[in-house]
């Protein structure tokens, strides 16, 4: 198996593995402007459904009508999740690009390291999004109208859950597709340049 | 992969210990017994169930294929659109009614002249008070109109979906809909008369809206003795300028043309072919003044001795340049161009039409003027052309000296009709349709000229009739009166209803009856009643549904509708207050599903309290009420409106306020309290 995928993928030269690790900062920097995270709602009410489109900085789509519908069950106003973190977004994802850039002029071994920020990014992004969803779906305010009849839940992180009239249904955005498009090239940098180097692979 | 799935396959006797070849057999079975009871499910069994179904029906109801064939015509299944809008005048109801064809159903009564609870129309509503108020006299508060003739805007001729005007006949006032929005941005008064029927009608790009006049009466709602009839009572008609971008009449720049005092009835615009022109027709040019109570003969035969009225016909491109260039009276501060200077500027010319018209009706290519004399079986049909080439010749005058032109020089043809012609429509295959009050009846006659090359029968000739229920006045085309009629749908405006509904006591609803003029020919086929339930509409447009573009909600939060834009009292979420400056309490309240923010409104008697609620939802349709308890205020609030209303505290004591919406299922908690305390 590693064989084959080692003759079609010849590196040839250290160049590609630079121009890969160009591509994915790239890559990076246009996913600020795509949503990473889409949440649908459906009811029978509202015939085209409901949409919030998450970035890393900011909220967008029926954030105003979702946060009406979810007082009725007491649960925070969507605007009070991950403040800090989206306040810090673009710094932190102008480090990291700026990391990996570092990474396509250091020639020796350590380069991969500064790689590390752009591999770990989707990891942190679904364990802070989980974290967010799961504090406020078990949070709900017990003095809310409908606090009897919905019970504390945690909205999936992709798929679907029926909660009371609705069904909400989540999935990523092109901005985490993006992502994970730079992070495949990294990891086919990574790979290049360990063979560019001779240096075998351990897993 | 596929190893493995064929492996799992063949050893599959040995996983179930069963044989195989059963297995295979019995599973062909159940799929061919499955796809032959589908197959048969879906063709042959479901349509011939379907089709005993309908027979079985409409043998139980006494339907005939024709009923049938109606209702599948007019049927809009559930959750699907209308494909036209009719906007319908409401008559004394003083509304205007819109109505999706082809299914009739009733979608919205717009408020006009007359306050309406559910829209919060003159209910306390600030804005909604003041533009009512705008159409007040002599500081009567005028709360009710007679609408007559709806006018939707025009581009080039044809509906272009953004307002909608009509006229009150009973006050001589005109209103502005947005049909952004559907409610109604100003009414105004004629300065200058108080009554009027020659409205509304717009010129081809919405310019001018055409307001004249019906009983004569000396101008500026003055007094003069019915003696002098001949010297000092007045017609008119008025051009209103249109402001579209601010989507109002701007007063300043209108003016009114004074007329003889003949009753001018019904006007329509010149387009194309006549643009720049305004006709209008006239009964009682006899100039009977009535008082039968004196032995004198009634109006009713008074004013028809004479065999001929007179069409007027207007040269309003030269009008308005004598308006702009100030050669008009004054009369209560409105610029009115004399009788006289009327003359002198050759303004105004007349023909002589079959007496006690009712309509004149522009053709859609603008060369053809239809005037139906009520009293006469035929409609006359004018020739814009020939009227034009008669004004060089000589002519005979009038007792004010307004020229009259030679019937036989400028008259195209007469086509009988039949009994107690009305009013006339156009559509797009080359046909004229005629209301007949007498017969009644709708007649369907060809055109000439271009028009009439859009049919087989010969130019100008009756082609068919249907019978009405009962005594039509106006009718409606789809897109009828535009350059461009639709055709397909003709609904005929029925006076009365007799026997077509179920009886519910001696006031009885007017009957709006749709008929199928979509084929070429004799064929017209009658669809359905819809019964009318708010006064006696006049007439109604019909315009495509895609023309409009209505607004699911407001643009932004804090909308004030009567401004179309955001409202300097909007009260922003978490911004709510209350503010006391001596003895005026400002209250600045939020509403959203599901509660009033603030829900404790404490003051004291004799407070003078002014109120503003902003709807902070952006959700279709999350509209909120707000009822008063004890002070006759309902307002509607829709998502992103925000608006209004001041009152004083007369008596202390404790107010319930609340939703009137349905707007969740916390609707009923959706409420707060009004608490007046005793001054001391």
């Amino acid at each position: 198996m590693l064989l084959r995928i080692k003759k079609t993928f010849d590196c040839g030269s250290n160049k590609i593995s630079k121009i890969l690790l160009g591509i994915a900062s790239l890559s990076i920097i246009v996913s600020i402007f795509f949503p990473y995270w889409h949440l649908h709602l459906q009811a029978p009410q509202y015939p085209k459904g409901l949409d919030m489109y998450l970035y890393v900085n900011k909220l967008m789509g029926d954030v105003r009508e979702i946060d009406i519908l979810n007082h009725y069950i007491g649960m925070k106003t969507l605007d009070q999740g991950a403040i800090f973190e989206r306040s810090i977004s673009l710094y932190a994802i102008s480090l990291m690009v700026f990391s990996t850039v570092l990474a396509i002029f250091i020639n020796n071994k350590w380069a991969f390291l500064f790689t590390l920020p752009i591999l770990i990014y989707p990891i942190i992004f679904f364990l802070d999004l989980f974290y967010w969803l799961n504090l406020f779906g078990q949070n709900l305010d017990p003095r809310a109208p409908l606090s009897s009849s919905v019970d504390p839940f945690t909205p999936p992180l992709f798929g679907s859950k029926a909660i009371a009239n609705f069904v909400v249904i989540t999935s990523a955005g092109i901005g985490l597709y993006l992502v994970f498009f730079a992070d495949i090239l990294v990891l086919a940098s990574v790979y290049c340049q360990k063979k560019f180097q001779n240096i075998p692979i351990h897993k | 992969m596929w190893k493995l799935f064929v492996q799992i396959l063949f050893n599959f006797k040995e996983i179930l210990n069963f044989e195989i070849k059963y297995l295979y057999i019995t599973t062909l079975m159940l799929i061919s017994i499955i796809i032959i009871g589908c197959s048969s499910d879906s063709s042959n069994a479901s349509t011939s169930v379907a089709s005993n179904d309908v027979d079985a029906i409409a043998e139980m109801r006494g339907l005939t294929p024709s009923d049938i064939e109606a209702a599948v015509k007019t049927y809009v299944p559930s959750g699907q659109h209308d494909e036209y809008l009719m906007f319908a005048s409401g008559g004394h109801s003083g509304q205007v009614m819109v109505i999706g064809l082809p299914s009739m159903r009733l979608l919205k009564v717009i408020g006009v002249f007359t306050p309406e609870p559910w829209q919060g129309w003159g209910y306390g509503a600030k804005d909604t008070m003041d533009v009512i108020s705008q159409g007040d006299f002599n500081s009567t508060e005028l709360r009710w109109g007679d609408t007559h003739h709806p006018a939707l805007s025009e581009t080039d001729g044809d509906y272009d979906g953004q307002y909608l005007f009509i006229n009150d006949k009973a006050n001589a006032r005109v209103a502005v809909i947005d049909l952004r929005d559907f409610e109604t941005k100003q009414i105004i008064k004629n300065p200058i008369s108080n009554n009027d029927h020659g409205g509304t009608m717009v010129t081809p790009n919405t310019e001018w809206i055409i307001e004249g006049g019906q009983y004569g009466t000396p101008l500026g709602t003055n007094y003069s003795s019915i003696e002098n009839y001949a010297g000092d009572y007045r017609g008119m008609i008025t051009f209103w300028k249109f402001d579209r971008e601010k989507g109002k009449i701007d007063q300043e720049s209108s003016f009114a043309m004074e007329l003889p005092p003949y009753w001018q009835d019904i006007c329509d615009a010149g387009k194309l072919a006549s643009d720049g022109w305004v006709f209008c027709n006239s009964f009682n040019t006899e100039m009977s003044t009535g008082g039968v109570e004196n032995g004198a003969p009634p109006f009713e035969a008074g004013a028809s001795q004479r065999d001929m009225d007179y069409l007027h016909i207007i040269n309003l491109e030269k009008a308005a340049e004598v308006a702009e260039s100030g050669r008009v009276d004054e009369i209560n501060g409105f610029k009115v161009i004399s009788l006289d200077t009327t003359i002198a500027e050759n303004l105004l010319y007349f023909a002589p039409e079959p007496k006690s018209p009712h309509g004149v009706d522009v053709s859609p290519t603008g060369e053809y003027m239809v005037v139906s004399g009520k009293l006469d079986p035929h409609v006359t049909v004018f020739s814009f052309d020939k009227i034009i080439k008669a004004m060089a010749e000589d002519y005979e005058t009038d007792d004010y000296g307004v020229p009259i032109l030679s019937f036989d020089d400028v008259v195209e043809s007469q086509v009988e009709v039949g009994l107690g012609p009305l009013h006339t429509q156009f559509d797009n295959n080359g046909y004229a349709y005629t209301s007949l009050f007498l017969e009644p009846a709708v007649a369907r006659w060809s055109l000439g000229g271009i028009n009439g090359e859009k049919n087989p029968e010969p130019d100008w000739s009756l082609v068919s009739k249907i019978p009405v229920q009962y005594n039509v006045g106006h009718i409606a085309v789809a897109e009828g009166d535009t350059v461009d009629p639709d055709g397909g749908y003709l609904v005929s405006l029925n006076k009365w209803a007799i026997d077509r509904f179920t009886s519910v006591g001696p006031l009885l609803p007017q009957n709006f009856q749709l008929i199928d003029i979509s084929e070429k020919g004799e064929k017209m086929q009658m669809l359905y009643d819809m019964p009318i339930t708010a006064g006696e509409p006049h007439y109604a447009q019909i315009i495509k549904v895609d023309k409009l573009n209505p607004w699911d909600v407001y643009p932004e939060v804090g909308w004030n509708p009567t401004k179309q834009a955001i409202d300097e009292n909007a009260v922003a979420l978490g911004e709510e207050r209350i503010i006391r400056d001596g003895n005026n309490v400002e209250i600045f309240m939020t509403a959203v599903r599901s509660h009033f923010t603030p829900e404790r409104v404490e003051i004291k008697e004799g407070d003078h309290v002014t109120w503003h609620i902003t709807n902070v939802e952006r959700a279709h349709d999350a509209t909120h009420g707000f009822a008063l308890s004890g002070y006759n205020v309902t307002l509607s609030i829709e998502p992103g409106e925000s608006t209004s209303f001041e009152f004083d505290a007369k008596s202390s004591g404790v107010f319930s306020y609340y939703c009137t919406e349905f707007c969740s299922a916390l609707h009923l908690e959706m409420a707060g309290y009004l608490l007046v305390e005793p001054s001391d």
